[in-house]
Parts: structure tokens; C-alpha cells; sequence
């Protein structure tokens, strides 16, 4: 079928493209080896702060207790584990021996704060008539004999470590290793990478074995987990580029326009890298997501060109009329596109976290940088080299054989297709709402969020929760004094109250602050006496009773004693009535004194992140929908025609929260951003498809033979478009971080969904409309 | 003794002015926001896994007191513990019963509490700001009587240290009226309906003869002149004895009204005692120490325990047999002289034992209350 723009008059922006075509060539060859030597210097930083949102008052209240809390929470544990018997054997012991002494010499270790059954800090301790007697919990004339283990089985049991340093079965013991965030001696930040990978080498590969299994758990894992995950990110993208290669070819079996295609998305991404880099801003484990984003966006759009050209190389036009053809037929709906992909990703930035506004800005440059090379360096480059025969003929000979796909889609511009179509919609469409209603906010699952489930870290973390009194889901209150008040009797009877308030909470399972090292010691200092277990009004006996606090139960300055509230998970709901939990303390009880500030901890950082991403959703779904429907009104200037092109959108989203319901993922830092690139991006098959069917529309062609022609001159391109963007992003779907494969299922999923909605509902919505003169 | 006597004279008479302070005293206190004398005890679903400490039998039911005021009840036909309604939200150390519907409560900050349901709810009787008052004025009349005293015999040595002191403990009790009540009562004991004692640290002792309406100090009618914690009271008809710190034991053989001091088997602590149904006194504390007397207190033989854990509360049924519980949830079955020990599994400090009607056991402690079983569990030693 004739390609209808040919009869258009060439513009003003072409003129000056195409007559000065070498001009071009050299400023773009000279930009991308300036902005690819910036990009080489991107590295990826995984810094918490920003994927946390700054601004929330619980995180501000964390910032300003940040060093005081740093005792308390970055600590990594050792776990060793006899695997065919119980911890009080010679050579398990041997083992766990040189397991401490290596893990001494680790740089970044707090040495005196080390504790394992071979730390000397470790001690039990027993109430005689002479007053309180103790000893390291490994006797000091241990010699591993069956005596000595006896000594050493009765030295645990009254050392009170059961459930803490030592497994409740008795089959594993940890090795508990505070870090110092700052070296004391060289003053440098700890470096959680190289930390993470000597945990590594010198513990696990070195120990682990048929008989001694070591699990590791902590913060700093963690984050050496995260940086050692997201470098295989690099191998997706290699991956990305050799499928998008191969589909390139196979769709327009020309090696000339594929290679120009794929390196004008690659330039497309090296000065997306490059600029990111100039303004200062960094690549994170989700805005890692963009170059994928951009490469996608810069084939499908550079398929959309290739396409013309051949096209017009069929019709008898050369290299240059060719190119400049394409050129004028598509930068208009190309524009619009690209601009509502970039308008939209800025939508992001009303979501106040620090790594989803990098996100934004990084996929807005992207999209302008792909305008600039697909739109203008391609069909530059396309001028000179051509389409090759093999590939017009190729073009020519599908463009002969209607293609089956395209005969099934024009079917849903005839009414009775359209209307069953429109029918099954809406049936999908209830059930899309009644799994919506069931999504969740926050993070679903147990452990680290960040990582998959069957992660190593993961199951290492399980295996602690497992054998071990404690849990890794930690709310942490912040009890704020005046200076020297932190311990002041009324203040720690207030936030003795208080954590017997959230004790009762559901969700909670256990309190842990001062307050109950101040009882602890009463009911030492009382001989052992139970009786005493309770806080004393005399400031004296309070006094003794903190002498031997674990660091980090309260500041130096005396003014903050952190209340430490471990939960049974950090689900969105937990959370929610945690703070409400708080919040209603405050109001009932009015504390004096003694002020409570949420959050800390892992659970209260994510109470902050979920209340931030709660109130964001609804806004950022009005301001992205609110643009790309301006963006379409201003192009078609037809309700109806944007009504089109905007309720498939639509009906995608809620298809995609309702398999997020389905597949247990929660709206959260990773999947809210992918709603907007979703949306942002699957409107271009709308404004693709819609700007031909208006060209045949103008021309008065009836609803059935436009759709015709607008499938036949953008239809193979658009589902290219589908294809290659969710490729882009399904490779993804393999990270070994959680929330980038979250990422990746969701694109994919929102891709090809957008497409195929684009596709058939287009038409038939624009039957139900009554678009077109001659509906028949 | 005859000296003590004239002191409760003036302590009697001077009685009711100092319960009117006291009381006043009470309502002040409240106004200035939370104490936790006066809070009510929280509703909670976890308080059977919150520390609890004694048990007692009101009638059919059995009843547990422990931390934030929590009193638990249960029948043997109910299935679950129930929360009472607690007047108090202190650390409860003692619960005792005069018959199934009256029984009191005692615990930290001086705290008295009552019931008049079986244990359902409980009111406020005492507390440690009426324990100050009661001290406050107990030394401002000994410090007259003494200057009075050593004005008519100036060189009476003994006269000029006694003022000393009590001219110290007033400073004391001035102190405590600044800071609040720091004493707690460890324990309760209920003669009858009317006739109680009280017990508690640095030497409390307090009676009431009136079934708890007004309670009066009598730390003076024992001979402790440091002041040592009075762990516990237990008796049997008007027979009375104190298990103290540092080996301390008391008898009375007049339901209260007058001490002697008895030879103490030991000079560590001991943290409980009870009358069993043979009328043998068990006392037991520190280290595994364990003590029996069948002749009320004249003499005690040791009792072998074969454990060095603490040993806080004990428990003999009718047969005579023995349980004494402790630390590291040690749990003693003595029976003539065939000694069993046994470890709970959860490890935890025990402070008491009590049948179930199941035929097994409930013990309280650090982890609340936990069921045991003998048949479950082999003997380690």
C-alpha cells in the first residue's frame, strides 16, 4: 500500500538535517567519543541513603541519630554449623576457633566488640554466698577432651547465650562481628564490597565443607551481595544487544540498516552514560534499568525508520529521497512519542526518593538523546548506506503476501470483532480491578527484600531466624531526652510502658531497649532474685543496674536510648499498625520528658519508604496520564481519538496491578516507576497506529481499509517495537536482585501487553466511537 | 521486745493521721501524669509469656502475678489464663489468699493490691508513698523519743548511737519523699481475712489486722539491724516465718504480733519457703541450698538437691513429696531422701511451681507460665 506522506511538502527541520548532512556526522562522531569517555567512568554506587526518602520526618529523625545507631545495627554474623552433630565436639570447635581468630584480622572489624564462644568477652556468670562468680565460657584449661566439653556444655547453658551466640539446637554457634563504618586507624569508609568478598575467601571457601556449613547474614553482606548482583547486570545487556541483533536482522534481512540501527541505540546509550556522568549524578541498581530502556527505545523507533526507507526504496526513490521520506513521514508522531516517553518518565520525580528521581532524569536524557540519534543521526546515516537489495526485496516481497498477523488485526476494525474484543476487555478488565484492589504496598516477602528468596543470603538469613532467638525485622524507636535524661527514672518507666504497649502489638515480637538491661541488672545485682526483675525510682540503683550496657542502647550524650522493636516480618500491614501502634501511645500517654521518634531500622526505614510510595501512586499515575493525554490532544486534537489511544493504556495498568497482586509483588520503590515507564512508553504504538489511521482518515477511506493501511505501513514495525522493548527488559527477569527482576516481569509484561492493546483495541474502540465516515 | 511494744503504741496512735497524709499524698502523685503505681494494668494476650512469679489458690482457681500488674486466673474447667483487672501496673512479687475470695497482692513501689472476687479485680490498698508516711513519721517519733530519752541520760552511749541512726534513716525517709517509693515487697502472706503480713526489702515489714484497710509498719518487731531483704513469709495457722537475705529466719509463733530470731543453717540468702502438709518448714535460696525443719524452725537439716542453681519456690503435695524450682529451669523432686533433678526444656528461671489439673505441673518465671510434666522428661541426675 502507497505510503501517504510522500505527498507532503519537506520541512524546515529536515532541510537542515539533510543539507548538511557531513556537518552532522561530525558533531555526532565528535559528542560520542567525548560523552563515551565520560560514561566509561560511571560506576554503579549502591548507596542505602538514596533509595530511602530523605524527607520523611522517620528518616529524618534517623539522620540525626545515624551515628549513634550505627553500633546497633551494622554488624554481620558468622554462623557455623556442624552439620552431623552438636557444637560441643573438639574438632567443631577447633574450627570455630580459627574462624574467630581469622575473622579478627578482617580490616573493618570492631575487634573488641568480636564475640564467639573463643572471644574472652563472652562469659558466664552465677550468683554465690561471696557475690557474683564467673569465666570465659571456654575454660581456661580447655584441651578439647570429653571433661573439658562437659565444662564447656555447662559454661553455655549459664552464660545466658542460648538462642543468641549458640543455636537453640545446639547444632550451630555464631560468630558476631560489629563493624566499624569509619577505620579508626586510616580513617576510611569501610568499603562493604571488598569486605563482603574476604568474608568470602577467607571464611566460607576456606571452611566450608561436608561437615561445617557457614552462613552469613548483615547489612554489609548485604550490600556486597547487591554490588556483586548488579554487576551481572553488564552480561543482560550484552545479552539484550545479541537478541535485539539477531530479531533486527531476521525482521529486515539487511545487515547494513540492522548494524546502523543497533549502533545508533548504542551511541543512544553512551550518551545517555556520558551525560548522566556530567551533570554528576550516578548509576544505581534501578536506574541501571535505563540504558536497557534507551536501547529498546532507540531500535524501535529506528525500526519505525528502516522500515520507511525500504519502503521508499521500493517505490523507487533513492538512498537520500529515501531516507529524507521516512524522515518527514515519521518525525512528527516520533516527536510526540518520544516526548511523552520523556514528559512521562519526569512524572517520576514526584516520587521524593532519591534513586527514583536519578531514575527520571537518567530516562528523560535517555529519551531526548534518542531523538537526537534515531530520529536525526539515523536517517542520516541511513542516506548514505541504504537499505540493501537482499532487504528491499525482502520488504517488497512480504509487502506482496499480506502477512496472516496483519489480516487477523485489521479484523478487530469490523464491528463484530470489534465489539467481542471491546467484550473480552472488559472482562479481563473486572478481573484486573478485583485483583488491584488486593495489591499491596511495600515488600511482600521474608528476609532481605533486595534479594530473591532462594538467595544465598536469604536462605543463610532464614537459617539464622530459624535456630536463633531473634528476628531481622527491626522497628526501631527513638526515645529522646534531654541531655543526661536518657536513664532518669520517669523516662525509663515511660518507655518501659511504651514497649509493653508495642510488646502488645500484633505483628511485634519482642521489646529490647535499656530498659530491660536496667531490669536484667536489678535482678543480677539482687542476687538473682526474679522478684527484683523491675526498674527502681532510685537513680542510683538505676545507675548500677546500666553499668554493663551493650553499646548503642544509649548515646553518649545520654539524650536518645533507642527502643528496639523486633517484628514477625515487614509487611506493609505489620508496618501500618506498628506506627499506628506508636502514634496512639503518643496520644494516649502525652509523654513528658521523654519524646518518641520513629524510625530506625530496617522496618521503620521501609514504614517510611511504603507512606512515601503510598502517597505518590495515586499522583504519579493523574500527572502521567494527565500528560501523555495532553501530549495526544495536542497531536490528534480529538477526544475521541485520544479516548483511542488512551483507554488500552489504561486497561494495561490495571491488568499489570492485578498481576502484581496475582505474583505477590508490592507497589514499592522498584515497581512504581515501572507504571510510569509503562505507561510513558506504551503509548507510542498508540501514536504510531493513530497518525496513519488519521492519514487515511483524511482521505475518507472507510474504518476497515485505514486500519488496513495503517497496519501495513506500521503495524510489522509496532509489534517489532513490542518485541524488542520486552526483550530489552526481560533479560532482566535472570537478576539475582529481587526488585530488578520484579522490574524486569513487569516491563515485559507491560510491553507486550501495551502492544497487543494498541493493536486490537484501537480499532475496535475506534468502531465503538463511530470513527471513520463509512462505518460498515 | 517490751521496748518495741510501747513504740507501736505511738506508731497505733498516730495511725489514721498518717494514712489521711498518705492518701492525699496518692492523688498528687497522679495528677502529675504516668506512674505506674497508679496505672491500670494493661489488657494483653501475652502476659502468661511475660514475667510472673507466685502462685496461689483462690478456692478452685489458680492464680499467677507478675510484671506490669498482670494477675492471670484460671479454673480447672477453663482452657486458658484470663486477665484481672488490675488497679496497678508495678512488677507483682507475692499473691496470697485468706479463703476463695479475698487475697491480696503485693510488689514493687510498696504497692498493696486486693481482691474481693476470687482474684477477678483488684484495687489499690497501699503503696509505697503510705510505706514513706508510715516511716516518716515511725522515725520522727522514735528521734523524740529517743532525745527525750537522752535528755534524761546524757551519757547513755547507747541512747546517742540509737539517735544517730534513726536520725539517718529519717534522712532516708526524706530522700524517698523527694524521689518516691524504691522498696518493693517481695512478699504476702494472709493469716485469715483479716490478719496479714507483708514483707520486702531493707527490712519492710507491714501489718494489717483488718484485713488490709489499714496497714501498719512493723519492721521494728524483728531484730535486723541492717536492714536486710525480707524475701519471704510462710506459714501455717498462727505459726509464721520470714526467709531473709544473708541467711535470715524469723518465726512467729502469734500470727504476726511477735518475732524471734531462729539459728540460720546458712549465711547465703534465701528467696523461699513453705509449710508442707506434715508441717515440715522448707526453706531454700542460694546455690542449691535447701533446708528442713520438723520442729519448727529449732532445727533445720539440709536437704540434698543435687543442683547449684538458685532455688526460689517449692511446692509439697499431700504425700509429702517435694518440688523446688530455680534457675535454668531447674526443677528438684524430692522425696525422702530419693532426689530427682530435672531441666525444663525452655531453660528458663523458675520462680514457682504449681499443680495443673492435668496431673502435671505449672511453673512461672522469666518465660511465664510454662506446663511440665514429669512423665515427659527423664531425671539427669
Amino acid at each position: 500500500m502507497e505510503d501517504l506522506t510522500t505527498q507532503k511538502k519537506p520541512g524546515a527541520i529536515e532541510k537542515l538535517l539533510f543539507s548538511f548532512r557531513k556537518t552532522w556526522f561530525i558533531i555526532f562522531a565528535i559528542l560520542t567519543v567525548f560523552l563515551g569517555y565520560q560514561a566509561a567512568q560511571v560506576r554503579p554506587d549502591a548507596s542505602l541513603s538514596k533509595m530511602i526518602p530523605a524527607k520523611h520526618p522517620f528518616i529524618q529523625n534517623y539522620f540525626d541519630y545515624r551515628s549513634d545507631l550505627a553500633t546497633l545495627g551494622n554488624v554481620v554474623r558468622v554462623v557455623v554449623e556442624n552439620k552431623n552433630g552438636t557444637i560441643f565436639e573438639k574438632s567443631y570447635q577447633q574450627t570455630l576457633q580459627k574462624i574467630t581468630d581469622e575473622v579478627f584480622y578482617i580490616p573493618g572489624v570492631n575487634r573488641s566488640g568480636l564475640r564467639s564462644l573463643w572471644t574472652p568477652n563472652v562469659r558466664w556468670m552465677e550468683v554465690t554466698e561471696e557475690g557474683f562468680v564467673g569465666g570465659p565460657v571456654i575454660p581456661d584449661d580447655y584441651d578439647g577432651s570429653e571433661h573439658a566439653l562437659e565444662e564447656l556444655r555447662t559454661n553455655v547453658l549459664r552464660s545466658g547465650e542460648v538462642g543468641n551466640l549458640v543455636a537453640n539446637n545446639f547444632k550451630s554457634a555464631v560468630i558476631y562481628i560489629p563493624l566499624d563504618e569509619i577505620n579508626p586507624d586510616t580513617g576510611e569508609q569501610l568499603d562493604y564490597s571488598a569486605f563482603s568478598d574476604k568474608l568470602e575467601s577467607t571464611i566460607r571457601d576456606k571452611y566450608a565443607s561436608k561437615d561445617i556449613a557457614i552462613h552469613i547474614t548483615g547489612f554489609a553482606k548485604l550490600i556486597g551481595d547487591l554490588i556483586e548482583g548488579a554487576k551481572q547486570v553488564g552480561l543482560f545487556f550484552l545479552l539484550a544487544i545479541v537478541i535485539t541483533l539477531v530479531m533486527l536482522y531476521w525482521y529486515s534481512r539487511c545487515w547494513r540498516s540492522t548494524l546502523t540501527v543497533l549502533s545508533c541505540s548504542i551511541i543512544a546509550v553512551i550518551w545517555q552514560l556520558g551525560i548522566i556522568k556530567l551533570i554528576g549524578s550516578g548509576i544505581n541498581p534501578y536506574s541501571m534499568l535505563v540504558p536497557f530502556l534507551v536501547f529498546a527505545i532507540g531500535v524501535s523507533h529506528g525500526v519505525q525508520i528502516i522500515n520507511a526507507v525500504g519502503a521508499n526504496r521500493i517505490h523507487g526513490n533513492d538512498k537520500l529521497q529515501a531516507s529524507r521520506l521516512a524522515f518527514r513521514g515519521l518525525y512528527i508522531a516520533g516527536l510526540t512519542a518520544l516526548a511523552s516517553d520523556a514528559i512521562g518518565f519526569t512524572t517520576l520525580m514526584v516520587i521524593d526518593i532519591e534513586v527514583i528521581k536519578e531514575l527520571a532524569i537518567a530516562a528523560s536524557i535517555g529519551v531526548a538523546v534518542v531523538v537526537l540519534t534515531n530520529l536525526g543521526l539515523l536517517p542520516v546515516l541511513m542516506s548514505y548506506v541504504g537499505v540493501s537489495e537482499h532487504g528491499v526485496k525482502y520488504l517488497q516481497k512480504s509487502e506482496q503476501q499480506s502477512h496472516p498477523l496483519l489480516t487477523f488485526f485489521s479484523r478487530f476494525a469490523k464491528p463484530k470483532w470489534a465489539y467481542s474484543a471491546i467484550a473480552v476487555s472488559l472482562v479481563l478488565l473486572s478481573w484486573g480491578l478485583y485483583y488491584s484492589q488486593q495489591l499491596a504496598i511495600g515488600d511482600l516477602d521474608s528476609g532481605a527484600p533486595e534479594l530473591r528468596q532462594d538467595s544465598r543470603y536469604n536462605k543463610d538469613n532464614a537459617f539464622l531466624v530459624d535456630n536463633y532467638s531473634s528476628s531481622t525485622d527491626i522497628f526501631v524507636v527513638m526515645a529522646k531526652t534531654e541531655p543526661q535524661k536518657c536513664i532518669a527514672y520517669q523516662n525509663l518507666e515511660m518507655m518501659d510502658r511504651f514497649s509493653w504497649v508495642m510488646e502488645n502489638t500484633k505483628g511485634v515480637q519482642d521489646v529490647k531497649s535499656i530498659v530491660y538491661v536496667s531490669k536484667m541488672g536489678m535482678f543480677g545485682l539482687n542476687e538473682g532474685n526474679l522478684k527484683w526483675f523491675s526498674l527502681n525510682r532510685n537513680q542510683y540503683v538505676i545507675n548500677a543496674s546500666v553499668g554493663k550496657a551493650p553499646d548503642g542502647l544509649i548515646n553518649p550524650e545520654c539524650s536518645m536510648a533507642p527502643i528496639i522493636i523486633y517484628l514477625d516480618d515487614h509487611k506493609a500491614e505489620t508496618l501500618k499498625t506498628v506506627v499506628a501502634a506508636v502514634e496512639e501511645f503518643k496520644q494516649q500517654y502525652q509523654p513528658q520528658g521523654v519524646e518518641f521518634l520513629m524510625a530506625a531500622g530496617n522496618a521503620g526505614i521501609e514504614a517510611a519508604t511504603n507512606s512515601v510510595i503510598e502517597s505518590a501512586q495515586t499522583k504519579m499515575l493523574l500527572w502521567v496520564y494527565g500528560v501523555v493525554i495532553v501530549l495526544c490532544f495536542i497531536t490528534f486534537r480529538r477526544f475521541r481519538t485520544v479516548a483511542c489511544i488512551i483507554l488500552p493504556l489504561a486497561f494495561t495498568t490495571v491488568m499489570s496491578q492485578g498481576l502484581m497482586a496475582v505474583m505477590g509483588i508490592g507497589i514499592k520503590v522498584a515497581t512504581l516507576p515501572v507504571i510510569a515507564l509503562g505507561v510513558g512508553i506504551g503509548v507510542d504504538y498508540g501514536i504510531y497506529i493513530y497518525s496513519r489511521v488519521k492519514e487515511a482518515l483524511e482521505r475518507g477511506l472507510p474504518l476497515y481499509e485505514t486500519y488496513q493501511y495503517a497496519l501495513a505501513n506500521t503495524g510489522k514495525a509496532v509489534g517489532f517495537t513490542g518485541l524488542t522493548l520486552a526483550i530489552g527488559v526481560a533479560t532482566w527477569i535472570f537478576s539475582p536482585i529481587k526488585f530488578q527482576a520484579d522490574m524486569g516481569i513487569l516491563l515485559t509484561f507491560m510491553f507486550l501487553w501495551n502492544m497487543l492493546g494498541a493493536l486490537i483495541l484501537i480499532p475496535a474502540l475506534a468502531r465503538l466511537f463511530r470513527i471513520g465516515r463509512n462505518s460498515a | 521486745m517490751r521496748l518495741r511494744s510501747a513504740h507501736w503504741g505511738l506508731v497505733v496512735v498516730l495511725f489514721s493521721g498518717a494514712v489521711t497524709a498518705a492518701q492525699s499524698n496518692n492523688e498528687q502523685q497522679a495528677e502529675q501524669g504516668f506512674d505506674v503505681i497508679y496505672a491500670d494494668s494493661l489488657p494483653s494476650n501475652i502476659a502468661d509469656q511475660a514475667v510472673l512469679i507466685d502462685f496461689a489458690d483462690a478456692g478452685s482457681r489458680t492464680v499467677t502475678v507478675g510484671a506490669h500488674g498482670d494477675v492471670l486466673f484460671r479454673s480447672n474447667e477453663q482452657d486458658q489464663w484470663q486477665k484481672a483487672q488490675v488497679a496497678t501496673s508495678v512488677l507483682l512479687t507475692s499473691v496470697d489468699f485468706a479463703n476463695p475470695k479475698q487475697g491480696w497482692a503485693v510488689g514493687h513501689h510498696g504497692v498493696i493490691i486486693h481482691t474481693s472476687d476470687g482474684g477477678q479485680s483488684w484495687q489499690r490498698q497501699f503503696t509505697g508513698f503510705d510505706l514513706i508516711s508510715l516511716e516518716a513519721q515511725f522515725y520522727q517519733n522514735k528521734v523524740k523519743q529517743l532525745q527525750q530519752q537522752l535528755a534524761a541520760n546524757p551519757d547513755d552511749s547507747d541512747l546517742s548511737y540509737a539517735l544517730d541512726d534513726a536520725q539517718f534513716q529519717l534522712q532516708n525517709v526524706e530522700i524517698a519523699q523527694q524521689e518516691g517509693p524504691s522498696k518493693p515487697l517481695l512478699s504476702v502472706y494472709a493469716v485469715d481475712a483479716n490478719t496479714l503480713l507483708a514483707s520486702g526489702a531493707y527490712g519492710t515489714l507491714l501489718k494489717s489486722d483488718d484485713g488490709g484497710k489499714q496497714w501498719r509498719l512493723a519492721s521494728d518487731a524483728i531484730d535486723n539491724p541492717n536492714g536486710f531483704h525480707l524475701n519471704a513469709l510462710c506459714g501455717s495457722g498462727n505459726k509464721l516465718f520470714i526467709a531473709g537475705e544473708a541467711g535470715l529466719v524469723f518465726r512467729s509463733n502469734d500470727a504476726g504480733a511477735t518475732w524471734q530470731t531462729l539459728t540460720s543453717p546458712y549465711n547465703g540468702s534465701f528467696f523461699g519457703c513453705h509449710v508442707d502438709a506434715q508441717d515440715n518448714l522448707w526453706i531454700y535460696g542460694l546455690r542449691g541450698h535447701a533446708f528442713r525443719s520438723s520442729d519448727w524452725g529449732d532445727s533445720f537439716s539440709a536437704v540434698t538437691t543435687n543442683t547449684s542453681v538458685n532455688l526460689s519456690g517449692g511446692y509439697s503435695t499431700a504425700d509429702g513429696t517435694t518440688y523446688l524450682v530455680g534457675h535454668s529451669g531447674t526443677i528438684v523432686k524430692w522425696r525422702a531422701d530419693d532426689v530427682k533433678v530435672y531441666t525444663h526444656p525452655s531453660g528458663a528461671v523458675l520462680t514457682n511451681i504449681h499443680p495443673n489439673p492435668n496431673g502435671g505441673w505449672w511453673l512461672v518465671g522469666r518465660q511465664g507460665v510454662l506446663s511440665w510434666s514429669e512423665s515427659q522428661q527423664a531425671a539427669q541426675k
